[in-house]
């Protein structure tokens, strides 16, 4: 082999490979360049392997569609980020308010105070005022049987779930959930599910996603090329909740706050899910099922129908 | 990219709009926003490789340089601290997400009925769309110090420098992470299965350039 064919030669023409397609060569190099990788054949092939990748990468980047409605959903964004800034204006005036009102009552309480008591005198002749508590020094609030009661609250997530007015439903369709979730694990399992749920209307296919903190979250609906079940991390079931008691498929799935459920439209709901990872409220709208390519990710509006079934804690 | 290397708009005219912007004409921004948004939607797309998230992050870019613009020091050029925002922010959204991947799934309502696409052939749209997802879904594969660059200097066809100013990296430390990030990308993609049919077609078209 020519001196001229040694690697290091050739990995020096590798970095005039990339130049030569950033048209940075003048058009003696570009010959020399040729004229080299004609006879070499790993440069041909360094040469037209790189010219692939490089037309590649400018296709597309040249034909990447930007969707229609950003300018929309970010008006959108930017009225919903007002609006909180403005809660979280009048949040703070509030609590500067109320901080301001507990120290005055701290300094109150503390004041000095005329206290009745019983001198004692100590071994080495001191003697030790024991204040009596006076009824305004007393603590407040909880009582023993009271504390003994939150604490199971406090400790179990499910307990607390319930407390909290989540979404749950103590009687889950186990078997079926088994089988949505073993068969939506990858784009291909998801049509060995429709091919499950065959017997069903169309359009009730059934994807299963785990959500982040491990409640098992069911969307029924048509989903294409749905490639991870797991498509829902800033989805926190800990903050969806149910205004109003919701019959989905026969069960009752829970009650309070977030959830709004226009009259005009039987069955249809929206869940109100905080994204806690990036700040913001978005809604999950819900129907009667249809093809909802857009509940890959849940916290999207999208016609998508969500079901918390069980709370998969150990 | 489609290849060149040009700058949106003359700086001076950002920061003119800024100025107004920051001088209580709120309309200001819609042109900002229009000038720039492909740009950072690109940026966003080609590295987080998710239509709908893209858009989602996008936007909030979007949100913050609003709430951000009285900070922006004006000497900069708002291209680059836009950048900077939206590469920072799809960078973060790109790590937190890391343990799921995404098909990037390009037919989502809304995006692939552009008038420009409507004109097109549809198979040479479908064909494109194919090609532009296996792109994708090797920039995915790569490391993502590599995709930043890479979706810079191609998706928004960025120069070198300004690549350096956008990253707040050296010159010379952006030109060895191209390099390299390129030579990634093209073992990759040489290792694709689709990229035989692509590069078939392609030298085929470049033959016939040559020789016209």
């Amino acid at each position: 082999m020519p001196a001229e064919y040694s690697s290091a030669c050739c990995d020096r023409r590798e970095l005039q490979i990339q130049n030569y397609l950033d048209a940075c060569l003048s058009a003696v190099e570009i010959a020399d360049l040729k004229a080299h990788a004609s006879a070499c054949p790993a440069c041909s092939h360094a040469l037209n392997s790189a010219g692939d990748a490089h037309l590649a990468l400018c296709n597309a980047a040249a034909s990447l569609p930007v969707p229609g409605d950003l300018y929309s959903g970010f008006a959108a964004k930017l009225q919903q980020d007002k609006k909180q800034s403005l809660g979280l204006y009048s949040f703070g005036r509030a609590s500067l308010g109320l901080a301001a009102a507990a120290c005055l009552a701290m300094l109150w309480f503390h004041r000095p105070v005329t206290t009745t008591g019983t001198i004692l005198q100590t071994s080495d002749g001191h003697n030790k005022q024991v204040a009596a508590i006076g009824p305004q020094m007393m603590p407040s609030g909880v009582s023993t049987e009271e504390s003994q009661s939150l604490a199971p609250h406090t400790n179990s997530k499910s307990k607390r779930s319930v407390a909290a007015g989540e979404a749950y439903t103590p009687t889950p369709t186990i078997r079926q959930v088994q089988l949505q979730v073993s068969a939506s694990r990858s784009e291909r399992q998801v049509h060995n599910a429709k091919q499950v749920l065959a017997g069903q209307p169309a359009g009730l296919a059934r994807i299963t996603s785990l959500s982040s903190n491990r409640k098992l979250m069911v969307s029924a609906g048509v989903v294409n090329r749905y490639q991870n079940p797991e498509v829902s991390p800033s989805l926190s079931a800990a903050t969806v909740a149910l205004s109003h008691p919701l019959v989905a498929n026969g069960k009752t799935m829970g009650k309070d706050t977030t959830i709004t459920m226009p009259p005009a439209a039987s069955g249809e709901f929206a869940l109100v899910v905080q994204d806690d990872v990036r700040g913001f409220t978005s809604e999950v709208r819900g129907c009667v099922v249809a093809d909802s390519r857009e509940d890959r990710r849940l916290n999207s509006s999208a016609d998508v129908h969500v079901e918390v079934l069980r709370d998969s804690d150990p | 990219m489609s290849g060149e290397r040009e700058r949106v708009a003359a700086p001076d005219d950002d920061l003119l709009i800024v100025q107004r912007f920051l001088r209580g004409d709120v309309a200001a921004f819609d042109i900002l926003f229009a000038r720039y948004q492909d740009y950072v939607y690109h940026i966003v797309f080609g590295i987080i490789g998710n239509a709908e998230e893209a858009r989602d992050i996008s936007q909030e870019v979007f949100v913050t340089v609003y709430r951000s613009l009285p900070k922006f020091r004006q000497s900069a050029r708002f291209a680059t601290w836009l950048y900077r925002i939206a590469v920072n922010r799809a960078v973060d959204a790109a790590r937190g997400s890391r343990r799921w991947r995404f098909l990037p799934i390009m037919d989502v309502a809304g995006i692939g009925d552009r008038p420009a696409d409507r004109d097109e052939e549809p198979d040479l749209v479908f064909e494109r769309t194919e090609e532009r997802e296996s792109v994708q879904r090797i920039l995915m594969d790569c490391p993502i110090n590599h995709r930043e660059v890479l979706v810079l200097f191609y998706y928004r066809g960025l120069s070198v420098e300004e690549i350096a100013e956008t990253l707040s990296c050296s010159i010379s430390a952006i030109k060895v992470r191209l390099h390299r990030a390129r030579k990634v990308f093209r073992d990759l993609y040489e290792a694709s299965p689709e990229r035989k049919h692509a590069s078939e077609r392609d030298r085929a078209q470049r033959a016939v350039n040559d020789a016209s």
